[in-house]
């Protein structure tokens, strides 16, 4: 008969386990070579209780060449830009295109706050932990 | 009472053994994760739900590929070159489509060799060498002055090159090192992507006084190509991209 108590510490254990191994690799790092996070206004993300947010870069390359938006709409370093979110409301930065016409409208928070806080801003590949 | 504490006994030993086990199992893995470089996994694949990329990108919908299904280099990033010479995709220049779809690639119709070793002359000498590349033959004009081409290209309509694009204009640069490769600087892929102002003259300055002198320490650090290439173009460590083979 299989005991049942050694058989539950195992399962314990095992759940355990997976929580552990679970944090970087598959928990909201989804990012993928050229991707950015952005986090230079990281303090007030915090007060609202929202992630980092990560660009991802690769995805728009397929769709749009660099002149479409730099450096009219974004300079090309990272932390030159002003992006919050009252500027993109108001059809500036992301808004340009994000507006419910091009592109989705920014009202869910999650689809861009999606980078696990802790992590320095710039290219995801350069990205070290705080 | 005894074997009902007997049976708690045991049971808090598990509890420990099970904890005890637990710490020794999560010490390397926790090391690992921490150490794992972000990019690298083959896990971290973004994937776009269906419905928002029909949404994005315009006008042009039926062109846009999954990034998973575009070819790879070696690091395992997407090939951009390839994909352009595929046509996988059609990135769009404009958000304004009409302005989109009246802008036409220019190709490469010459080569200027960018080097040290290369004495300035008054005028142009005459097309010695042509050598393919990709399956084109490009013309090498040799004895140039790298400034004095770019004034008449962009200044003088008389002169041989001045019908000719900038934008078709490729480069070679001479290492300082004999022993590397020549790099080749093709001008076609990068307008095809970016706009002159994009580099021109911030990045790369084009006036005599302003010249710059392209170093890989440099581009290492970040300065000149290094402003995109390792970070959303391909990395500096793939040598042979850019250090073809000595062409002249």
């Amino acid at each position: 008969m299989i005991d049942m108590k050694k058989l539950s510490h195992l399962l314990i254990l095992l759940f355990i386990l997976l929580f552990l191994t679970d944090n970087s690799a598959t928990a909201a790092t989804t990012g993928q070579y050229g991707d950015v996070i952005l986090n230079k206004n990281a303090a007030s993300m915090r007060e609202v209780g929202v992630k980092d947010v990560l660009f991802p870069h690769t995805f728009h390359r397929i769709r749009f060449k660099c002149k479409v938006c730099h450096n009219d709409i974004f300079v090309m370093k990272a932390g030159a830009n002003e992006i919050n979110m009252n500027v993109i409301m108001e059809g500036e930065m992301c808004g340009k295109c994000h507006n419910g016409i091009i592109a989705w409208e920014p009202i869910e928070c999650e689809k861009c706050h999606s980078m696990r806080p802790g992590y320095t801003g710039g290219v995801v590949q350069n990205a070290k932990r705080k | 009472m005894q074997r009902g504490n007997k049976v708690k006994n045991t049971a808090f030993r598990n509890t420990y053994k099970a904890l005890f086990f637990l710490f020794i199992f999560s010490i390397p893995l926790s090391v690992m994760s921490c150490t794992k470089p972000l990019a690298s996994s083959k896990k971290l694949v973004f994937t776009p739900p269906p419905a928002e990329a029909e949404l994005i990108g315009g006008k042009d919908k039926k062109n846009i590929i999954d990034q998973r299904f575009l070819p790879k280099d070696k690091y395992g990033l997407v090939d951009w070159k390839e994909v352009i010479n595929r046509n996988l995709i059609n990135p769009a220049s404009s958000l304004d489509p009409d302005e989109a779809a009246g802008k036409e690639e220019e190709t490469a119709d010459f080569v200027i060799i960018w080097s040290s070793t290369i004495k300035p002359s008054l005028s142009f000498s005459p097309i010695v060498k042509t050598i393919p590349i990709g399956g084109n033959n490009y013309k090498f004009e040799m004895g140039i002055d790298f400034q004095r081409i770019l004034e008449r290209i962009i200044f003088s309509k008389e002169s041989p090159l001045g019908k000719t694009n900038p934008k078709g204009i490729d480069f070679i640069l001479k290492p300082k090192v004999g022993l590397m490769a020549d790099a080749y600087f093709p001008h076609n892929i990068h307008t095809y992507w970016l706009d002159c102002k994009n580099c021109h003259p911030s990045i790369f300055p084009i006036k005599d006084s302003q010249l710059v002198r392209v170093s890989m320490t440099e581009i290492f650090k970040g300065e000149f190509c290094g402003k995109c290439h390792g970070k959303v173009a391909f990395p500096v460590t793939d040598c042979g991209r850019c250090h073809l083979e000595n062409l002249l």
